[in-house]
């Protein structure tokens, strides 16, 4: 899942962006308001993590400036400020949920965890895929009753597919919403990355589960 | 009170002329009476005849507002009386002759009564009947007194006295219930008003008074409150303003140090990365500690006046104490730093206050002097005051915006990109520091972005 982060406090960017991409997002950071905008417009992101009080063009004006432009992407608010008439506004602008500094770095998480699945329309935190069964809250995969261990990007891989589970995913898809704006665009990344996926998935004996479509793109689960 | 001290007086006043005017006319007619009679009194050689039948001075008989007279030739001779008077009579004096003499006293049947006496010389009989004797002797005076009744005169007196009363007393009580009642109604707006101030409370400060505009009395005081409403609600409107930016630059550091805690903890990592995450915290911390310690200077700053303990200060030196924790950072930040200071300026200042305001100066400077840049920091004396003036180069402000740089948590926007690294409390507090040393400070920003601050501290 692809995050933006619009944070100018250079300590808490930094270590926000390197957690979340511990945690296996694909994330994209900017200092100042403008920058961000730029960002937001740029790509398709899962959710928008947005300081207020910015440089150059503020988060509340961010945010406005990308519901005007008609772009539904999720937006979580992160600020100091905490009086009613703030968080009232904020949500009004057209954010999605609000958070305050400080806040858990856990409960950072299980927000953005829960806007993406608000973004997929999946309500259970548990998808089931045949025999497939995939925990986005604790990010724990397990096949027929085994556990299975994934990197950051094949968990993010598997994840996306799964909340687009029976639909047919583009490549290109894939490759905004699990890769950040640095990541090297080869072109057979995402491929590579697919296969490792499967050799860990599809053991000796299981049916397969990643169905290719050539020339457009993967699907999990359903018919062929 | 003041109604019935009007009333009582032109109730006695009233009383006073009315009695005058009637004793007056009871005096004009007793007057009259006594010059008729002795018009009709006559000599006749040593007898004395009253040319008048009873009957047409009737007021001589009768017994309702009873009138008597007497005639004396001296106190022992009586010539006539009143048939009214039967045997009594009544008391005697004279006056000068033809004068009327006017007296009060207790007529013979035991009523109050007033008596004039008069004292003259009778006319003689006529000339045609008695010519020889007119000639003969002048007639010996004789003396009249006439006595009447003031029975009615003073039952119509007491009549006026009680009319006087009651009406003064009515009319007191029906003013002061009328009185009461006009205040009652004139203070109504003054009412309303307490009753909107009482509803005003530091939420809706935001609120104006508002009376009647036919309220002109009231209409200054209205005005001032409203006033004093208005630089009460800036006034909060500041406090609030404060408080959510002392919120935001505390917050935004916690979080960032909770973040990279936090962050950090979720794996095992190498040494090099949790020396990292510490020195980042450790950072944090310390500009958490700073801006802490600008809050508390602020706020006890705000709520008393900071005695000031003055010693002798070397400003040099003390400019030199408070460089020595930056250089590290300013050499980092490859600054160019030039001292143009003289030998050493002693000042009798506060050394801990006067320290505050140059660290906070000085680090401001090494804080946003462009990399590689010019930071100047220069002493002179001038007219008896010492010029601490400290120039760095690579501001982007203007001059207005240099001279808003003392505004609580005021930050140009390109400093903005430092949050949590600088506070805009510094120069504040510095300002407050200096006007309580009895100096000033001054911000300058200058073509090529060249910014001063001049500091002006006077020698006490």
């Amino acid at each position: 899942m692809r995050l933006l982060l619009v944070e100018d406090y250079a300590p808490l960017r930094e270590s926000l962006a390197e957690g979340l991409a511990e945690a296996g997002f694909a994330v994209d950071s900017a200092a100042e308001g403008e920058e961000g905008l730029w960002y937001a417009r740029s790509n398709d992101y899962d959710v928008i993590i947005l300081d207020l009080m910015l440089p150059k063009v503020d988060g509340l004006t961010i945010l406005k400036t990308l519901r005007q432009l008609g772009n539904p992407v999720h937006v979580l608010i992160l600020t100091a400020r905490d009086t009613l008439p703030d968080r009232v506004r904020g949500l009004d602008f057209g954010a999605d949920d609000y958070l305050v500094k400080p806040f858990a770095f856990e409960e950072l998480l299980a927000r953005v965890r829960a806007l993406i699945r608000r973004r997929y329309e999946v309500k259970n935190p548990l998808i089931c895929i045949a025999d497939l069964e995939i925990d986005t809250a604790a990010r724990r995969v397990r096949r027929a009753g085994n556990t299975i261990k994934l990197t950051a990007r094949e968990y993010a891989l598997l994840e996306f597919l799964a909340l687009r589970a029976g639909e047919l995913v583009a490549r290109t898809d894939i490759w905004e919403h699990v890769y950040d704006f640095h990541s090297t665009a080869q072109s057979n990344v995402v491929d590579v990355c697919i296969r490792r996926l499967r050799t860990k998935l599809e053991g000796p004996g299981l049916p397969p589960l990643i169905h290719t479509h050539r020339g457009q793109g993967y699907m999990l689960g359903g018919c062929v | 009170m003041s109604t019935a001290g009007v009333l009582s007086v032109a109730g006695i006043a009233i009383y006073v002329l009315v009695r005058a005017s009637l004793w007056a006319e009871f005096d004009g007619a007793m007057a009259d009476k006594a010059r008729t009679m002795t018009a009709m009194v006559e000599q006749d050689e040593d007898d004395i005849e009253l040319e008048f039948k009873e009957p047409v001075m009737s007021e001589f008989d009768r017994t309702e507002r009873l009138e008597h007279y007497q005639i004396w030739r001296s106190s022992d001779q009586v010539l006539l009386r009143s048939p009214s008077l039967q045997t009594g009579d009544l008391p005697y004096w004279t006056g000068p002759l033809d004068t009327l003499v006017y007296r009060e006293a207790i007529l013979p049947n035991g009523r109050p009564g007033r008596l004039v006496s008069l004292t003259y010389r009778p006319q003689p009989g006529h000339e045609d009947e008695r010519p020889q004797r007119t000639a003969v002797s002048p007639n010996a005076p004789i003396t009249l007194i006439i006595g009447r009744e003031t029975t009615a005169l003073d039952r119509t007196l007491s009549r006026l006295r009680t009319l006087l009363v009651t009406v003064g007393v009515l009319a007191a009580a029906l003013s002061a219930a009328v009185l009461r009642w006009t205040v009652y109604r004139g203070l109504s707006p003054l009412r309303a008003l307490a009753g909107q101030i009482e509803e005003i409370d530091e939420q809706d400060l935001g609120v104006r008074l508002d009376v009647p505009r036919s309220m002109t009395e009231l209409m200054p005081v209205v005005f001032r409150l409203n006033g004093l409403l208005e630089r009460l609600d800036a006034a909060f409107a500041r406090e609030r303003a404060f408080t959510a930016d002392a919120a935001h630059e505390l917050r935004t550091p916690l979080a960032g140090l909770l973040s990279i805690l936090e962050v950090t903890i979720t794996r095992t990592r190498d040494i090099a990365a949790y020396q990292k995450a510490i020195g980042k915290c450790l950072s944090i911390a310390r500009q958490m500690r700073t801006m802490v310690d600008n809050l508390l200077w602020l706020a006890r700053l705000e709520a008393a006046p900071a005695p000031v303990e003055r010693h002798a200060v070397c400003v040099e030196e003390l400019l030199l104490e408070c460089w020595e924790p930056l250089a590290v950072r300013a050499s980092e930040r490859q600054l160019h730093v030039t001292w143009q200071c003289r030998e050493s300026t002693v000042l009798s200042t506060d050394r801990d206050k006067l320290r505050h305001v140059f660290v906070n100066v000085l680090e401001n400077a090494v804080t946003y002097t462009n990399t590689g840049g010019q930071v100047t920091i220069e002493s002179l004396s001038q007219n008896g005051a010492v010029l601490v003036r400290i120039t760095n180069t690579g501001s982007e402000l203007s001059q207005e915006e240099a001279e808003q740089a003392f505004a609580r948590f005021w930050r140009g926007d390109s400093a903005r990109k430092d949050t949590g690294q600088h506070y805009g409390l510094g120069l504040s507090l510095s300002q407050r520091i200096v006007a309580l040393l009895g100096g000033s400070i001054q911000a300058e920003s200058q073509a090529g972005g060249v910014f001063t601050i001049q500091l002006t501290l006077p020698d006490n």
